[in-house]
C-alpha cells in the first residue's frame, strides 16, 4: 500500500488514510454478521484492525479455513486452531508462530505457489491457497520428525566435516542433503499457466486497450523517489521527524513496514497524559497525512540505506493495488532512522516449542487481530513494556500464572507491578525460563531463578519470552554507522553516525513516549538544518535511556542442545559451545562455521545473543564482542521484485510494422531490433538469389549519420578518419575508416563533402552512439570551431540492391539515377515522389548495383511503399542482415567484429590501402600504431579461402591448423549459391598467408569429437572481382 | 510518376498520394477525432479522455524541433530568440520553446498554436523533427507517474520552472523540460519511441497514466 500525502496535488494511488483517528483501519468493532464471535477470536476493541463482519475463504493444505478482513494469514491460522506452520530446516522440529514480525523462518509458507512468504506479515486475501514448508506429509505427523533425536550426529559445522571421507561417497551425501535442504518448492510451471506478468491478453477501458499483461496481480513495479528526507520507521519518533521536516517545507518520504503507522504505540491502550496510547499515535497520524509535502508508504520494509543516504526498499501492494510488489530507491539528502526496536529472543531450553512467542506477538494477536492467543499463560520476560503487555493481556481474559523477569527488581517499573499484583499475578523478579514442556504444542514452563537454584513449574499453553528490547540496527548499520555496546541499555548503540544520517525514537534507548516523540522532532530539526535550512534548537531536554536487561541465556541451560540462538537454521547453545570450542569464538567465524544468522532472520534472531554468549565463552567483557554484520536486503523482496517490470525498451527503424507484418525474423543488433531472416531458412537462399539476380531491399536506418560543419570541420575528420579526407570530392563518397590508438578497425563509413566547411558521413550502427564523443575525445585539446549532429534517427535508411535497382529507382523520381550522373561511390539529393527530398548514395557493400535512399523517418514508410510498389514487376523483396552478411563475405568486404579483432591492425585485415601514411601533421588517431606494426613479422593476417570439395562443412569459429598447433581460426564461412563452392575469411598467422596455400580446418563440437577439412588460400574478393557488377 | 514496365504510369502514381508522415508511437487507444497535419496524423483525443482525470501521455512527435550549434552561442539570436545563459535553463517565447543543453548548443521546440517557422538558412540549424520522439505528461499525478520511469528529480523545488534535465528515463537519455507539476515534456531518439511509450504506459497505468490527445496538451501548455 502506497499512500501519497500529496493527495491534495493528485497524487496517484488513492490515499487510504482519512481525517479519522481510525487511520487506515477498517470499522473494527462491527459484529460479526451472524452475531456470534467466532471461534478462537475475542470481542473486537479499540485498536482492533480486523472486520470480523467480512469473512474470507481461503484453504491450508487443501483444507477450508476461514479468516476475516485484515487478518494476516498467520493470524487467521492461528485463530482457527493452527499452531504447527512448518518444521525447522535441520532437526525438523515443529514450529509456529513467534514474532508475528517475520523475524525468523518459522512462518515461512508456500502461499500460492510461492515459496518462503512469509505468513505473519502476509495479508490474507480471499481463495489464497496456503501449504506449510519444509514438510514431509503433514506439518503434524512430519515424517522426518526423527531428525531431532539425532542431534549428536549434527554439531556445529557438521556438514564441513562430515561426509567427505571417502570422498567418492561424497557425491551420494550431497545429493541426499540437497534433497533434504531447502525450505520451498518454486514450481516452475506456475509462470507458464498464469503468465509471469498476470493474466496477460488485452482489454478495453474506456475505449483504450490496457495490456493486461501487465494488470494482473504479478506486476512488479519500481519507483524513483527524491526528497530531502527520508524517514526509515513510522512510529511516533519517525511520525514526530516528518513533521518537523515538513513544516520546513521540505519533501520527506517516510517509509514503515507495518500496513499502519503508530509504530509499537498502535496497539497500547495504556492512558498516556490522559488518552489511550494508540489515539496519540492516530493523532500524530491524521497531521502526517495532512501535511502536503509528505509521502507515506505503509506496508514498505526498507532493505538498505546506502551511500550518499539512497534508501532502497519495497511496497507489497493491497488488495486493488496493480502491482504485487513494488520495488523503490529514495535518493534523500538526509536520513533519519526511526526502526524502533524489537525483541531480544530468550535462549532457554526448548524456547522454539509452538506455543512459545515473543510479547509482541502475544500482544498484537489480541490487539490488533482479535485472536485469543491462550488460555494459561507464563511470562519471562526482560523490560517494562512486556509487563505493560501482561496486565493488558490478563485484561483481555488470558489466564497469566506468573511473570519472570530478569531484571532486578529495582529495574523494574513500580506502576507496572502493582498492576500486576492488582490482578493477582505474581512477578519473580529475577527469574526466567528455563525449559519448555510439551513436544508439538507448550504444555507447561519451568521458571528459575538466575541466582540460586530454586525453579518452579507451571501447566499453561502459552509461554510469553523476551530477553529484554534490542534496537533495529539494520538501517543504521548498512548505512556504515559505528556500532558499539551500551552497557545501561545492553544493546548495540550508534556512536558515530554518517553525514546526514539521524537516529530517534525508542531504538536510541528512549521509553517514554514523550521522549520518543521528542527525539523524533529533534531529527527532523537536524535534517533540516542538514539540508541547509534553520530550525530551533532543542528546546527540551530527553530523559535518560531506560536500562536494559542483560540475561544471555535463561537459569540451568545445561548443554543447551535444544536451546536455540538461531531458528533458521537450527543453531543451538551448544553449537555455539562446540564453535567456540574448535576456535571458532568469534561472531562473524561461528556465523559461518554454525549458520547463526544466515538464514531469513540474519541478525534479528541470533545477532546480539551470538555476541553476549559468545563473550562469555571467552571470557571477556561483552563490551569487547562485536556483532555480525548485517547485510542487506533487511527484508527480503522477491527476486521477481529485484528484477523489476523488465521492459525491454529497444530501438526500432521506422519501418519495424512493415518488415514484421512481411515476416520478418528479428535479433538484437546493438539498440536495435533488425530483421535477421525472412523465412525459417536461416540460409536466405532465396532473399540472396534475388539481389544477385534480380532486386532486393534492406532497411538499413539503424546505420550511423552524422553532419560535421564549421570552419574546423575537415580538421577534425582528418584527425578522426585514417584517409586523406581533403580528397573527398563534392558529389562522391569518400569511403574510409577510424582506428583506436592501437590502429585497429573500428569503424567504416563513406564521407561526403557537402559544402564549405560541411560534411556528411556515415558510420556502422554499433557505433553510431558513440560517434560524437569520439570525434570530441581525439579534438580535445585543439579547441577546433565545428559541431556535429547525429542524424542517425532524423534519416532513415532503404538499400536497394540488385542488377534491377536502378530501373526500381527510375520509377520513383524524376531525377536522373544513370551510371553517368550517378556512378558508384556517387551521391547526389533526388526527390522522392515529387516531394520528399533524398540523399541517394551508390554504394556496393553487397557486391551489386545499389542505391541507399537516406530519408526523413517520418517518410520512411511512405517511401518504401512506394519503392515496393515500383519494384513489384520486378519481385523485389525484402532481406535480412544475414543476406546482407552473406553478400557482402562473398565480396570480401570487412564487418568489423566479424574479420577484425583486438589483436589485428587495419593493416593485418588488408585494408591499410585508405591509411594516408604521409600525413603525419593530422596526427591521425592510430598512425604511429600502424607505422609500428607495419613490417612487424608474424603478425597474423585475414585471407580468403576455399574449402576443398567433399572434405567437409566448417563453420565460423573453427580453428585453423598445422599439424597439431592452432595457427588461426575461421571469421566466417558460407556456401555460396552463386559461387557453386564454400567460401570464408580466417584470420590466420603470417606463414599460413600464402595465396595458393592449403591449411587444414577443425571443427570440434564437443572436445575430442570433431571433423577436418582442407582449404585452399585463395584471393578476396570470391564475388565479381573486377567490381564490374556494382559499377554496373 | 510510378511506371509500368513499359513506361506507363500506373493506376496510382505518387503525385495523387497523400505523403504521409509516421509517428514513433502508436498508442494502444482508439482516438476518435484526428487531424491531418503536414502528413501527419495528429490525436486531438482518445476516447474516453473526458472521463479521465489524468495524467496522460500525449505524443508530440510532429512538432518541429531544431538544433542549433555555434560556439559563441551566448552571442546568437536563433530564430530571434535570446539563448538562455546558464545550462540547464529554458525560455518560452510565445509557442517556442528554447533550451540551453550545454556551452555550444541549444535546442527549440515549436509547441504553441499556430503554424511552426521554417528552418532557417543559417549553417548552425539543423531540423531534428524526425530524430526524435516527443512526449508529453499532463495532467494531475505527473510526478507520481514519472516517479515509475526515471531517478532524475524532475520535482525540485529549488529549481524555478521551466527547466531542463538531461539524463535517463526507462534507462534512454531524454531532454525533458519540467513546465509546472503537471506538464513534463521530453525528447529522446525517435528509434527508442515505440517500446519507451509502451514502457511508460505500463509502468503509469499504477498512477492512472493513459494515452492522451493533443488538445489535453494544449491545454496545458496555454
Amino acid at each position: 500500500m502506497v499512500a501519497d500525502a500529496g493527495a491534495k496535488t493528485g497524487g496517484g494511488l488513492a490515499d487510504r488514510g482519512s481525517p479519522d483517528p481510525s487511520v487506515g483501519r477498517p470499522d473494527c468493532r462491527r459484529p460479526p454478521s451472524h452475531g456470534r464471535l467466532p471461534e478462537g477470536r475475542l470481542p473486537p476493541g479499540p485498536t482492533c484492525r480486523v472486520d470480523l463482519s467480512q469473512p474470507l475463504e481461503f484453504s491450508f493444505l487443501g483444507r477450508p479455513v476461514t479468516g476475516f478482513a485484515g487478518d494476516t494469514v498467520a493470524s487467521a491460522l492461528y485463530a482457527s486452531g493452527v499452531r504447527i506452520f512448518g518444521r525447522s530446516l535441520k532437526y525438523h522440529r515443529p514450529r509456529g508462530l513467534y514474532s508475528m514480525e517475520g523475524e525468523s523462518s518459522n512462518t515461512l509458507m508456500a502461499i500460492d505457489k510461492v515459496p518462503n512468504e512469509c505468513a505473519e506479515t502476509t495479508e490474507l486475501k480471499a481463495g489464497m491457497s496456503v501449504r506449510a514448508q519444509n514438510v514431509r506429509g503433514d506439518p503434524q505427523t512430519d515424517r522426518f520428525a526423527f531428525i531431532d533425536r539425532f542431534d549428536r550426529m549434527m554439531p556445529a559445522g557438521f556438514y564441513y566435516r562430515l561426509f567427505h571421507r571417502p570422498y567418492r561417497l561424497w557425491p551420494l551425501f550431497q545429493n541426499g542433503l540437497r534433497r533434504m535442504a531447502g525450505t520451498g518448492v518454486l514450481d516452475p510451471r506456475r509462470g507458464l499457466e498464469e503468465g509471469i506478468r498476470g493474466e496477460g491478453g488485452i482489454r478495453v477501458e474506456g475505449g483504450i486497450e490496457v495490456e493486461g499483461a501487465r494488470m494482473g496481480s504479478d506486476v512488479r513495479a519500481e519507483r524513483y523517489l527524491n526528497a530531502e528526507v527520508a524517514i526509515v520507521g513510522g512510529g511516533a519518533a519517525g511520525m514526530s521527524a516528518a513533521l518537523a521536516a515538513a513544516e520546513r517545507g521540505l519533501r520527506v518520504c517516510l517509509f514503515e513496514r507495518r500496513p499502519w503507522l503508530g509504530g509499537h504505540l498502535v496497539w497500547r491502550v495504556r492512558d498516556f497524559e490522559g488518552e489511550p496510547l494508540h489515539r496519540r499515535a492516530e493523532k500524530l497520524a491524521v497531521r502526517l497525512r495532512a501535511a502536503e509535502n509528505v509521502k507515506v508508504f505503509t506496508s514498505s520494509p526498507v532493505t538498505g540505506v546506502w551511500g550518499e543516504n539512497l534508501v532502497t526498499g519495497f511496497t507489497s501492494g493491497a488488495e486493488g493495488d496493480l502491482f504485487r510488489e513494488c520495488h523503490w530507491e529514495c535518493r534523500a539528502k538526509t536520513v533519519v532512522v526511526a526502526a524502533g526496536c524489537m525483541e531480544r529472543p530468550l535462549v532457554f531450553n526448548h524456547n522454539d516449542r509452538p506455543g512459545v512467542m515473543q510479547v509482541g506477538a502475544v500482544w498484537r494477536l489480541a490487539r490488533t487481530y482479535a485472536v485469543l492467543p491462550g488460555g494459561v499463560a507464563i511470562f519471562s520476560v526482560g523490560d517494562d513494556l512486556s509487563l505493560e503487555a501482561a496486565a493488558d493481556l490478563a485484561d483481555l481474559g488470558v489466564k497469566i500464572r506468573a511473570v519472570a523477569d530478569a531484571r532486578e527488581a529495582v529495574r523494574q517499573d513500580a506502576a507496572l507491578v502493582t498492576a500486576l499484583e492488582e490482578r493477582g499475578i505474581p512477578v519473580l523478579a529475577g527469574w526466567a525460563a528455563s525449559r519448555v514442556m510439551g513436544r508439538k504444542q507448550v504444555k507447561g514452563c519451568e521458571l528459575g531463578a538466575l541466582k540460586g537454584e530454586a525453579s518452579r513449574r507451571f501447566g499453561c499453553d502459552l509461554v510469553v519470552a523476551n530477553a529484554g528490547m534490542q534496537p533495529r540496527i539494520g538501517a543504521l548499520a548498512t548505512v556504515g554507522a559505528r556500532l558499539a555496546y551500551c552497557g545501561h541499555t545492553h544493546t548495540y548503540q550508534p556512536v558515530e553516525l554518517p553525514g546526514g544520517v539521524f537516529a530517534a525514537g525508542s531504538m536510541t534507548g528512549l521509553r517514554d513516549p514523550r521522549a520518543i516523540e521528542a527525539s523524533g522532532r529533534l531529527a527532523g530539526e537536524r535534517a533540516v538544518e542538514s539540508c541547509g535550512g534553520s530550525a530551533p534548537g532543542p528546546d527540551e531536554s530527553l530523559p535518560e535511556p531506560a536500562p536494559g536487561c542483560d540475561i544471555r541465556h535463561g537459569p540451568d541451560i545445561g548443554r543447551g542442545a535444544k536451546a536455540f540462538v538461531d531458528f533458521d537454521e537450527d543453531g543451538t547453545y551448544k553449537n555455539v559451545v562446540e564453535s567456540a570450542a574448535q576456535g571458532f569464538d568469534v561472531p562473524e567465524l561461528a556465523k559461518r562455521f554454525g549458520g547463526f544468522g544466515l538464514g531469513p532472520g540474519q541478525y534479528r534472531v541470533a545477532g546480539q545473543n551470538l555476541a553476549m554468549i559468545m563473550a562469555d565463552l571467552r571470557g571477556d567483557p561483552v563490551e569487547t564482542a562485536t556483532p555480525t554484520t548485517v547485510r542487506p536486503p533487511l527484508v527480503p523482496p522477491s527476486l521477481a521484485t529485484l528484477a523489476g517490470p523488465g521492459h525491454d525498451v529497444h530501438k526500432r527503424t521506422p519501418l519495424h510494422g512493415e518488415l514484421a507484418a512481411r515476416g520478418a525474423i528479428f535479433r538484437r543488433a546493438g539498440p536495435w531490433l533488425r530483421p535477421r531472416y525472412f523465412s525459417e531458412d536461416t540460409s536466405c537462399r532465396k532473399e540472396i538469389r534475388n539481389v544477385r539476380r534480380n532486386v532486393g531491399i534492406l532497411d538499413s536506418s539503424p546505420l550511423g549519420k552524422f553532419r560535421i560543419f564549421g570552419p574546423d570541420a575537415l580538421k577534425a575528420l582528418q584527425r578522426v578518419y585514417i584517409s586523406d579526407m581533403r580528397k573527398a570530392p563534392r558529389g562522391h563518397c569518400k569511403y574510409s575508416a577510424m582506428c583506436n590508438d592501437m590502429g585497429q578497425l573500428v569503424d567504416d563509413g563513406v564521407v561526403i563533402r557537402e559544402g564549405e566547411n560541411e560534411y556528411y558521413f556515415t558510420t556502422s550502427s554499433g557505433r553510431a552512439g558513440s560517434t560524437v564523443e569520439w570525434f570530441r575525445y581525439h579534438t580535445r585539446y585543439d579547441r577546433w570551431d565545428y559541431n556535429l549532429v547525429n542524424l542517425t534517427d532524423v534519416l532513415g535508411s532503404l538499400n536497394i540492391a540488385g542488377p534491377n535497382a536502378r530501373r526500381v529507382l527510375e520509377r520513383v523520381t524524376d531525377d536522373e539515377v544513370s551510371n553517368e550522373v550517378l556512378p558508384y561511390l556517387g551521391c547526389r539529393r533526388i526527390t522522392v515522389a515529387d516531394g520528399v527530398e533524398a540523399r541517394c548514395l551508390r554504394l556496393g557493400f553487397v557486391g551489386e548495383l545499389s542505391f541507399e535512399l537516406h530519408v526523413p523517418s517520418s517518410y520512411c514508410q511512405f517511401v518504401w511503399d512506394l519503392v515496393v510498389e515500383a519494384g513489384a514487376d520486378f519481385g523485389i523483396r525484402p532481406f535480412g542482415l544475414e543476406a546482407q552478411y552473406c553478400l557482402r563475405a562473398e565480396k570480401g568486404h570487412v564487418i568489423i567484429g566479424a574479420e577484425s579483432e583486438a589483436r589485428v591492425t587495419l593493416t593485418d585485415i588488408g585494408m591499410g590501402w585508405l591509411w594516408d601514411c604521409g600525413d603525419t601533421a593530422a596526427k591521425k588517431v592510430g598512425a604511429p600504431a600502424l607505422r609500428a606494426c607495419e613490417k612487424q613479422p608474424g603478425r597474423m593476417r585475414l585471407v580468403g579461402f576455399r574449402v576443398d570439395e567433399g572434405s567437409g562443412s566448417p563453420r565460423d569459429g573453427a580453428v585453423v591448423v598445422d599439424g597439431a598447433k592452432i595457427v588461426g581460426y575461421v571469421c566466417t564461412t558460407r556456401r555460396s549459391e552463386a559461387l557453386g563452392w564454400q567460401y570464408g575469411m580466417a584470420m590466420v598467422r603470417e606463414g599460413v598467408a600464402v595465396r595458393g596455400g592449403r591449411t587444414h580446418i577443425r571443427q570440434e563440437e564437443t572436445p575430442g569429437r570433431g571433423e577436418s577439412c582442407s582449404a585452399t588460400v585463395v584471393p578476396t574478393p570470391f564475388y565479381d572481382p573486377g567490381g564490374r557488377r556494382l559499377r554496373a | 510518376m510510378i511506371r509500368g514496365r513499359g513506361g506507363e504510369p500506373l493506376s496510382t502514381g505518387p503525385g495523387d498520394r497523400i505523403r504521409f508522415r509516421r509517428s514513433p508511437v502508436a498508442f494502444p487507444a482508439t482516438p476518435p477525432e484526428t487531424e491531418l497535419r503536414d502528413g501527419w496524423t495528429v490525436v486531438l483525443r482518445y476516447e474516453g479522455e473526458d472521463d479521465h482525470p489524468g495524467p496522460w501521455l500525449v505524443d508530440l512527435s510532429h512538432r518541429r524541433r531544431w538544433d542549433f550549434q555555434d560556439r559563441d552561442i551566448g552571442a546568437q539570436t536563433p530564430m530571434d530568440l535570446p539563448v538562455p545563459e546558464r545550462i540547464g535553463a529554458v525560455g518560452v517565447h510565445g509557442p517556442l520553446v528554447i533550451n540551453r543543453l550545454n556551452r555550444t548548443q541549444v535546442a527549440i521546440w515549436h509547441l504553441g498554436d499556430g503554424d511552426p517557422p521554417s528552418t532557417p538558412p543559417e549553417t548552425g540549424f539543423t531540423e531534428t523533427t524526425d530524430g526524435h520522439c516527443m512526449l508529453a505528461f499532463v495532467g494531475p499525478g505527473v510526478p507520481q507517474a514519472l516517479e515509475h520511469l526515471t531517478p532524475l528529480d524532475l520535482f525540485d523545488p529549488a529549481r524555478a520552472t521551466p527547466f531542463l534535465t538531461q539524463g535517463p528515463v526507462l534507462h534512454v537519455p531524454c531532454q525533458i523540460v519540467t513546465f509546472a507539476v503537471d506538464l513534463v515534456v521530453m525528447t529522446f531518439a525517435r528509434g527508442y519511441g515505440e517500446t519507451f511509450a509502451l514502457a511508460a504506459l505500463e509502468s503509469g497505468a499504477i498512477e492512472g497514466l493513459r494515452p492522451g490527445g493533443e488538445e489535453s496538451f494544449r491545454r496545458a501548455f496555454a
